[in-house]
């Protein structure tokens, strides 16, 4: 049995929306069908992946605009945004990442075990996992931002 | 009391030491921290704490394999536990087996702390 086929966009967006309650306690809404996923375009983003490997093989990314991250960095270290810097927004991202990782992977076949995760920033930054493709892709939006969790499947080696 | 929080990122650490307050455990304990589990293996030997809070997946010395290696010196070990986002019932085992005494999933909530935790302090 495919075991993608159990894992439907809703149980990301549970897993997401719990995470994101929980850590940050901020609400978030579900935005698929909106066109595009770019968050923020033109400006600061960064982009979070782990990778699993085991039984079943790919990643979770994680894709949110400055704005955001600077807001989630900002209420998990307890600081005023103006204070946070860059070191403190890959952290906060990387979290986040793994913890949508992870509890994703407990989805998946087992064994499988998780990456630790890997942060990217830049301007419109693009991450491209050589031979995984994108199987699920959904797109959030919280406090005005949007934000997007891909989860990838390695096809070949 | 004292807690160390092993953990590799601090955001998690600041979060966690924030919801042991929110949960009302162990106030007043001392709070130490590590980034890995190397450098929790030695702040453990040196200052003895009474509880460890662990993630399981770290650079450079892993969660589990500090408690391994806790738990092959001879010594008693603190109290320990996870507070990781993987929880499989395989991780719990090899935990269980090395002397774990409880696991707290990634995300939490204080009363996920006042569970597991329960009677410390």
């Amino acid at each position: 049995m495919d075991p993608l086929k159990e894992l439907l966009n809703e149980e990301i967006v549970g897993i997401t929306r719990v995470i994101w309650r929980s850590v940050l306690n901020l609400g978030l809404q579900n935005e698929e069908g909106a066109p595009g996923h770019q968050p923020a375009s033109g400006g600061l983003a960064f982009i979070g992946s782990v990778q699993i490997c085991g039984a079943w093989e790919g990643s979770v990314v994680l894709h949110a605009g400055g704005v955001l991250v600077r807001r989630a960095a900002s209420i998990m270290f307890g600081m005023e945004e103006p204070a946070v810097g860059s070191d403190q927004m890959v952290d906060a991202l990387g979290e986040l990442t793994n913890m949508v990782g992870g509890n994703l992977k407990a989805l998946l076949p087992a064994p499988c075990k998780l990456s630790l995760p890997t942060v990217a920033q830049g301007i419109e930054p693009k991450l491209t996992i050589l031979g995984n493709q994108v199987v699920r892709h959904v797109d959030f939006s919280s406090e005005g931002h949007r934000f997007a969790v891909s989860l990838l499947k390695r096809t070949r080696a | 009391m004292k807690i160390l929080i092993v953990e590799d990122s601090k955001a998690m650490r600041i979060i966690i030491q924030r919801t042991l307050r929110q949960a009302g455990i162990a106030p007043g304990a001392t709070v130490a921290e590590a980034e890995n589990g190397v450098e929790a293996l030695a702040a453990i030997r040196s200052t003895r704490p009474d509880l460890v809070l662990s993630d399981w997946n770290m650079p450079d010395m892993t969660g589990i394999e500090l408690l391994e290696e806790l738990s092959r010196g001879g010594e008693r070990p603190p109290r320990f536990g996870f507070v990781t986002t993987e929880s499989t019932p395989e991780m719990r085992q090899r935990a269980i087996a090395s002397g774990a005494s409880f696991f707290i999933t990634k995300p939490f909530t204080p009363a996920s702390f006042a569970q597991a935790l329960v009677p410390v302090g």
